[in-house]
């Protein structure tokens, strides 16, 4: 499911569930000859469980995972907030479902191989359920096939939040059937998560809190073409002067660094052929 | 540090150091660092780290972007866009400009910067960088528990000397 090759399911799920409340869809059910029964029998028709859902793309009924409600709408946020949920799953014996890197299947930015082998022996799966058209132009260039697949919205027992926070953004993929439950802090879902274990998958829906760890976050590095050009970039980078950037200077603080460098060379044996620090430059 | 004096000893620093920079800007404008105090940041390190090789990441608007080049030498390098066909995407250029500044010597970030955080771990836990050679433009401005494991101050004393220490140089 991974690899650069696999399939992208493209979901209408936000255009299709998001018109309707739950009310409203036994309503319509009943006018089944109105347009707007049958656009809503079709919203129901494709509706279906998160848990139904993962079993249907293989993933183990056995197995409890950790996954986020949305991602953040930022790449570097998201990139932060999948490590996160990462760490969370491996301390807490989750399996974790991702959903997609700012549109890009997260292979594509990060190393996917190395997020399965911190995850081990759990498994992490790509959950490719908020996909939206906006990066279509994009798909091409970077060759990957999609496959239009009509995708229901994804109903949860409950959510877990943080700082009273539910912060679902607007999304209309998610339906939970319960109220959220506040943990209060990140610092207590792993606590939570160890001694709850009724929900076969557990969904964050805070997304302004899923960064406020700063440790221990799963050690995912950028995929391998990304690294090698930043590499090839970083040893192409030509040498400055001191002079040069003496010169960017503005007049006060250029004074200021000649106040202070004939100090330091007053007692520094400077060697031009050793590659140390050139003082007289400046 | 007025005081602080070098003698070069043993080690001799055969090879021309690397900085990358993150340099937050948009709403992040106003945190007290601007393109002179960073310029002499710049200088700070090429002077004092023998620094030669700059990469700055920046999402800078166009007027302070220009006003950067001009004040500072053709050989540094501003953002990714001009050095790789794979910066034309706006994703792939961020982490590539990640990738960067995770590999160079120093890295220089700004505080409140998720981006500056991720850069510093990805140092730290994927390339072995020591915690003491990512550092602040400012001093951090921390909020709630979110308190990252970057030195707070830039080159301090302390830094100084103990970096000079590393390099076999004593004062």
């Amino acid at each position: 499911m991974g690899n650069r090759s696999a399939r992208i399911w493209l979901t209408t799920a936000s255009k299709m569930s998001g018109l309707c409340s739950d009310k409203c869809f036994s309503a319509s059910l009943k006018s089944r000859s109105s347009y707007l029964g049958f656009y809503l029998l079709v919203v129901l028709v494709n509706s279906e469980s998160l848990s139904e859902w993962t079993q249907e793309h293989g993933l183990d009924v056995e197995e409890r995972y950790i996954t986020y409600s949305q991602n953040y709408m930022r790449l570097t946020n998201n990139l932060f907030q999948v490590k996160n949920v990462l760490a969370v799953g491996v301390r807490t014996n989750r399996s974790v479902l991702l959903l997609d890197l700012a549109n890009r299947p997260p292979d594509h930015l990060l190393d996917f191989k190395a997020m399965q082998h911190y995850m081990a022996p759990r498994k992490i799966y790509y959950l490719p359920a908020l996909l939206s058209s906006r990066w279509n132009a994009t798909w091409d260039s970077i060759g990957l096939s999609m496959v239009h697949e009509p995708i229901a919205r994804l109903a949860a027992n409950r959510c877990l939040t943080f700082n009273g926070h539910t912060n679902l953004g607007g999304s209309k993929l998610w339906h939970f059937q319960n109220p959220p439950i506040d943990l209060g802090h990140w610092s207590a879902l792993e606590h939570f998560l160890k001694h709850d274990r009724s929900e076969q998958v557990e969904v964050l829906c805070d997304r302004a809190s899923l960064w406020s760890v700063a440790e221990n976050i799963a050690p995912v590095p950028i995929a391998a073409r990304l690294r090698d050009e930043s590499r090839r970039i970083l040893a192409e980078l030509r040498a400055t002067t001191e002079k040069g950037l003496g010169t960017a200077l503005s007049p006060a603080m250029r004074e200021n660094q000649l106040r202070l460098i004939p100090k330091i060379s007053e007692t520094k044996v400077l060697s031009s052929s050793a590659g140390g620090v050139q003082l007289s430059g400046l | 540090m007025e005081k602080w004096k070098l003698t070069r000893t043993k080690v001799p620093l055969e090879r021309e150091l690397s900085l990358g920079v993150h340099y937050r800007r948009t709403d992040f404008a106003q945190l007290g660092v601007n393109v002179s105090t960073l310029i002499e940041e710049l200088q700070m390190f090429v002077v004092h780290r023998n620094v030669r090789k700059i990469f700055i990441a920046t999402d800078a608007a166009w007027e302070e972007l220009q006003h950067l080049r001009q004040r500072l030498p053709s050989n540094v390098a501003i953002t990714c866009n001009a050095l790789s066909a794979l910066c034309a995407i706006p994703e792939e250029a961020l982490l590539i400009e990640q990738g960067i500044c995770a590999q160079t010597d120093y890295f220089l970030g700004s505080p409140m910067s998720t981006v500056t955080l991720n850069i510093h771990h990805m140092r730290d836990k994927l390339y072995g960088k020591s915690p003491l050679t990512s550092i602040l433009t400012n001093k951090e401005l921390v909020r709630g528990s979110w308190r990252p494991q970057i030195r707070l101050r830039s080159l301090a004393s302390a830094e100084i000397q103990q970096f000079a220490t590393l390099q076999g140089w004593k004062y």
